[in-house]
């Protein structure tokens, strides 16, 4: 039996871990999800990749780990954290031939997002459905 | 270790702020930098006081090994709790460990200049 085939971490799950379990598709885009223990808290860290608008990644960001935090407070699970860092790349293009500057704006950015959570009293299994829910709902609306 | 290293010999600083993941044991890291970098650490722990009687049993033996080595214990948010619930709060945290020094705090009014003192040992 290969290490990929089934869940035991016998191999680093790191951010270049190519292995199905290390990573969830959803709308287009890859996310990168690890889950870990750490002194009796399920630990979950997710990294992904999307051009979208801004505003509307904003919104999203905002309902979609609120839905996440009410899901996990249902299920009885206590948030130690759930933080998420989006870093913004966008373009914008300035010419001119004559007298007249005329400026470009990109409609879309590129959004590298990470979303990480601390989560007592919960299993790994569920908070990795909760994970994987919210990352599903960012890809969605952002697609 | 290698960060608050590289931190003092790039940077040299009068302070270095660590802030750890709510799962950290501070004492243990204050153990740490000590045998390692032979550096001398204040440990304050921020407590939520909205959020205490719901987490502070079934969390209560992490919650106990991170209050354990603070120096000064911070009960943020008192403008979501009553009188009574603090009393009962600050009773917790000082069975816990008596002689750690706490005090109330709330983020939507401005830090009480004593507090910071007290956070960095000045009073």
């Amino acid at each position: 039996m290969s290490n990929h085939e089934h869940h035991h971490d016998h191999h680093c799950h790191d951010e270049n871990c190519t292995c199905e379990h290390c990573h969830f598709e959803s709308h287009g885009v890859t996310f990168h999800l690890s889950m870990d223990l750490h002194d009796g808290a399920v630990v979950a860290s997710a990294k992904g990749h999307l051009q979208t608008d801004h505003g509307l990644l904003q919104q999203t960001m905002c309902l979609a780990l609120k839905r996440m935090a009410d899901r996990i407070t249902a299920e009885g699970g206590i948030i130690g954290h759930i933080k998420s860092a989006v870093e913004i790349h966008s373009v914008e293009g300035y010419s001119i031939t004559s007298d007249t500057v005329t400026m470009e704006l990109s409609p879309t950015v590129q959004a590298h997002i990470t979303v990480n959570a601390i989560v007592f009293c919960l299993e790994t299994e569920c908070l990795e459905e909760q994970m994987k829910v919210c990352l599903a709902e960012i890809s969605k609306a952002n697609q | 270790m290698d960060s608050v290293y590289r931190a003092r010999q790039e940077l040299d600083p009068e302070w270095l702020i660590v802030e750890t993941t709510g799962v950290a044991y501070p004492a243990a890291i204050r153990e740490n930098l000590k045998e390692a970098l032979d550096m001398d650490c204040r440990i304050c722990i921020l407590t939520d006081a909205s959020r205490w009687g719901r987490i502070f049993l079934p969390l209560r033996p992490m919650l106990s090994g991170q209050i354990e080595g603070a120096d000064t214990v911070l009960i943020n948010k008192i403008d979501l709790a009553e009188e009574d619930f603090l009393q009962l709060m600050e009773k917790d945290i000082h069975d816990i460990n008596p002689s750690t020094q706490i005090l109330r705090c709330c983020a939507t009014t401005q830090v009480a200049p004593v507090i910071w003192d007290a956070i960095i040992g000045e009073v």
